[in-house]
């Protein structure tokens, strides 16, 4: 039974031409890829076990030129096994070819021939830490494995791991280096800073200890997040901030340092979603763009009507108020150009954040917004669409 | 593996449907872009043959809801500070009230919802596509129909 209202919502979100052949263009793109790929496999698998089709029809015609291209498909065969083999000896083997290819030899918790581990930093201990120039793959799979025995599970990376860079984007704070591999179906990921090599997150792992239980009442899990949170080589300081409550099953912890009270920066804090009915975390994200306040002593902060003036507020409620639905304000912690990845502030600052509805919706590109003045000097140091 | 004339000849003639799903299911716009490009892939991955149009849709109505549902599940606002997700819902697609409602509601009333009211689908077939028993699948409707009423009252002023 169709329903015009729900029809017209659907109609009315409809994603632009230019959407649709963008994700086109991107799935096209894989698709070659993976089409490569697969001619690559298939390939390799004729080698070994499916026969030319020029060799079909030398047997069915002549016996001597049958025996000579047996014998040449076999000598091919046999120097693609060698060649493979020499090659995965080279890297897996104990004899590198070059010193530098030793770091690749897989590592794994139990082994004693194991790099010494280099401890676990925190944003915190960063300022002398070297850039992760010249840190390795197996640099960083060496953390990945110390950081989950740090909190106490034990794993062992499949040497189909991979490993690449992200790029810092919008929706990305900062270039990030991304481990990954494959188990029982899920991929696990745990990302670094790439430029110092600090740990930002996990996901799709079963964070589950062995007395794990489901939480009874709230208290429980924020008992459970705090323990999760505890074993982390991340910042220790930080409080709940906020539990988000989006299923039964997926609970949202954010902990984060409180700058002043009741003021907290969603800018310096770990996240953590929790499904308190098994006990398990499945995803750990860290934010982080410190707090630069470098304002003096007899710094005035801007009072809320100023602020409201920075913003141009004043004016343009007096002109166009019964435009505006509503105007709040409230002290935050933002950074500067935010939206803008090229332009974003590597710090955040405390502000007024001022929100605006309007009155009509028939914009369809806000509905409203947020401004961003900074707290001390006044400048407009953000803005934000509201839908 | 489907070959990229039949892809794309299943990507025009479907992309809304999916598209829908998946904005049915997930807040953010490059979410559903995600969401909308992995459905597809999994098409790609797959050897299903379909007999008809009717067919390869339901598929992919199936699929786009298991791929939204993972998302939610594995990385549920994870790319963004609390206060820029709030803000980042809406900036390129324009929701209205009656869709932002559907959206609000529980998932498991959302995709009943939207195929039941959108699609015209039978509550036999949303039965098979959802996997739920025919009275689950009518139950949700009623409490899903329910609910968005208290909601567009509440947002309309």
């Amino acid at each position: 039974m169709k329903d015009e209202k729900i029809i017209r919502a659907y109609e009315k979100s409809a994603p632009g031409s230019g959407t649709e052949e963008r994700i086109w263009q991107n799935i096209f793109l894989k698709a070659d890829a993976q089409a490569m790929s697969n001619r690559h496999t298939n390939t390799s698998r004729k080698l070994n076990t499916d026969e030319p089709p020029i060799l079909i029809q030398a047997r069915k015609d002549h016996p001597i030129l049958r025996f000579f291209l047996s014998a040449a498909a076999c000598v091919a065969v046999m120097a693609a096994v060698l060649s493979l083999g020499y090659g995965a000896y080279q890297r897996w083997g104990r004899l590198p070819s070059h010193p530098n290819e030793a770091s690749l030899t897989q590592p794994s918790i139990s082994s004693p021939n194991s790099e010494p581990l280099t401890p676990a930093t925190t944003h915190a201990e960063t300022e002398n830490l070297a850039p992760t120039e010249g840190k390795t793959e197996s640099f960083f799979l060496q953390r990945t494995l110390e950081i989950l025995s740090d909190a106490g599970f034990t794993v062992l990376i499949p040497e189909t791991e991979s490993f690449r860079i992200l790029e810092k984007s919008d929706s990305r704070l900062r270039d990030e280096i991304e481990v990954s591999w494959k188990s029982g179906g899920e991929t696990i990921s745990v990302f670094y800073d790439a430029e110092d090599g600090v740990f930002l997150g996990i996901t799709g792992f079963d964070w589950a200890y062995s007395d794990a239980v489901t939480c009874a009442d709230q208290a429980e899990a924020d008992a459970l997040a705090t323990r999760f949170y505890e074993s982390l080589p991340v910042e220790q300081d930080y409080k709940i901030a906020h539990c988000e409550k989006y299923d039964e099953d997926c609970w949202t912890y954010d902990f984060c340092r409180e700058v002043e009270p009741g003021l907290y920066s969603w800018y310096e804090c770990v996240r953590i979603n929790l499904n308190p009915q098994t006990g398990e975390a499945k995803l750990v994200k860290i934010f982080y763009i410190p707090l630069l306040d470098e304002h003096k002593p007899e710094d005035e902060p801007l009072t809320e009507a100023a602020a409201l003036e920075a913003a141009g507020f004043y004016p343009q409620l007096e002109q166009n108020l019964e435009k505006l639905e509503s105007v709040t304000i409230k002290k935050a912690v933002t950074v500067p150009d935010r939206a803008d990845s090229s332009n974003r502030s590597d710090v955040s600052r405390i502000c007024w954040m001022i929100e605006y509805h309007k009155k009509e919706s028939e914009d369809y590109i806000a509905g409203g917004g947020v401004k961003y003045v900074d707290y001390y000097s006044g400048e407009v140091i953000g803005y934000d669409v509201l839908k | 593996m489907q070959d990229r004339q039949e892809l794309e000849r299943l990507y025009r003639l479907h992309f809304r449907t999916v598209w829908n799903i998946c904005l049915t299911f997930l807040k953010n716009p490059s979410d559903t872009e995600d969401a909308v490009q992995e459905t597809f892939l999994h098409l790609l991955r797959e050897c299903t043959q379909f007999e008809s149009e009717e067919h390869s849709k339901a598929w992919l109505i199936h699929t786009a809801k298991n791929v939204c549902r993972d998302e939610l599940r594995r990385h549920r606002r994870m790319d963004l500070p609390l206060d820029e997700a709030r803000n980042a819902s809406s900036k390129e697609i324009y929701i209205d009230e009656t869709l932002e409602a559907v959206r609000a509601l529980p998932e498991q009333y959302r995709a009943a919802i939207y195929l039941f009211y959108y699609e015209d689908l039978p509550v036999e077939q949303i039965s098979r596509l959802l996997n739920r028993r025919q009275n689950t699948v009518r139950s949700d409707l009623r409490r899903g129909r329910a609910k968005l009423k208290k909601l567009l009252e509440r947002s309309v002023p």
